[in-house]
């Protein structure tokens, strides 16, 4: 390779550690033969040099931040953003376990009752003793669900 | 530079300002740093760094870790900078004029002044123009990959390069003039 095309990766793949390993063999050994191109290679390390002090950590101005959060504060909501937060406090929310287990278990009950009366169709007749029971806890989750979130200060109502 | 926590985002994403501020707190500095020596302003960087972070958290749900926030910062930063700059060329003031010592943010600027390199740097990469001085901070600076500089800027892998190896060919210039001028 010709000096010019040592150059040319010298500026950046090389400096940079970008370069794979046995497109740099060829430039290591054109160095240890070139004086010439070792010189351009310090040029360029000390360009990087003067640029890479990182010096005493530089942080914008308090107020910054203050008017920054003065301006989240006052932004009204989109509705998918209150959706989205809506979505966040009930999956990540700081709730007790139990509620979690409520719905969750609400849920999976509501599911087992569900499917098979909506298999039978709208002629499916009287509830057995053990539907019956089946939905009353159904009813509980949901009561448990709602009286948290009331207890949170907060409704799904409210949130959304 | 470690990426804040997951968690921390899941709460800024339910508009929690606290977590949001845990966000600003952790990469405030580095948004700042890279405004100033993109748009060699600390004016036009406190202007920079307020849009970033309520760019940023409007659009924290379109996120969705699809990268690293860093580079998303980033992204947004070099967007906002870029944005300074072209909008400051019409009337631009130069970093040395225009300063007066009776201007509140007088002691803002002396902080920053006090790291005397840090001026050094900023009349260097004023050499560049601004695109290749972009990917020489991220790169130089900050030490990004290029494939972190590519999607920072959304420019490709050849770009990166190719503006890399023009910037630091003008520094050297640049470096050999002052040299011969001593």
């Amino acid at each position: 390779m010709k000096c010019a095309d040592i150059r040319a990766i010298l500026l950046a793949d090389f400096v940079d550690d970008e370069l794979p390993a046995h497109k740099k063999a060829p430039v290591d050994s054109h160095l240890s033969a070139c004086p010439s191109c070792r010189e351009f290679l310090s040029a360029v390390r000390a360009v990087d040099a003067e640029l890479a002090v990182s010096a005493v950590p530089v942080l914008p101005p308090p107020e910054v931040w203050e008017n920054i959060r003065q301006q989240i504060e006052a932004r009204p909501l989109s509705i998918g953003e209150k959706v989205t937060a809506w979505w966040e406090d009930v999956v990540w929310g700081s709730r007790p376990t139990f509620v979690y287990g409520s719905f969750a278990s609400a849920l999976i009950v509501l599911l087992v009752v569900a499917v098979p009366l909506v298999a039978r169709g709208p002629q499916a007749g009287i509830m057995s003793d053990k539907e019956v029971l089946s939905i009353a806890y159904v009813d509980e989750g949901a009561l448990v669900f709602s009286l948290a979130n009331v207890g949170n200060g907060t409704s799904v109502e409210n949130l959304l | 530079m470690k990426d804040i926590d997951d968690d921390v985002i899941r709460r800024a994403l339910g508009h929690d300002t606290a977590a949001f501020e845990m966000i600003y707190r952790h990469y405030a500095g580095m948004v700042y740093r890279v405004a100033i020596r993109v748009t060699r302003s600390a004016e036009d960087a406190q202007e920079v760094t307020q849009q970033v972070f309520l760019s940023a958290h409007r659009h924290l749900g379109s996120f969705a870790g699809r990268s690293s926030l860093r580079t998303w910062l980033y992204r947004i930063t070099m967007n906002c900078s870029l944005n300074a700059i072209k909008g400051r060329r019409q009337h631009e003031v130069p970093w040395e004029e225009g300063f007066d010592p009776q201007d509140p943010r007088h002691d803002q600027r002396e902080n920053i002044e006090k790291e005397s390199r840090l001026d050094e740097i900023s009349r260097l990469l004023g050499h560049l123009n601004s695109d290749q001085r972009a990917c020489l901070v991220l790169r130089a600076q900050e030490g990004l990959s290029y494939e972190q500089i590519a999607r920072a800027l959304n420019i490709n892998l050849n770009t990166v390069r190719s503006r890399l190896k023009r910037a630091r060919q003008t520094l050297i210039s640049v470096n050999e003039e002052k040299r011969g001028g001593l």
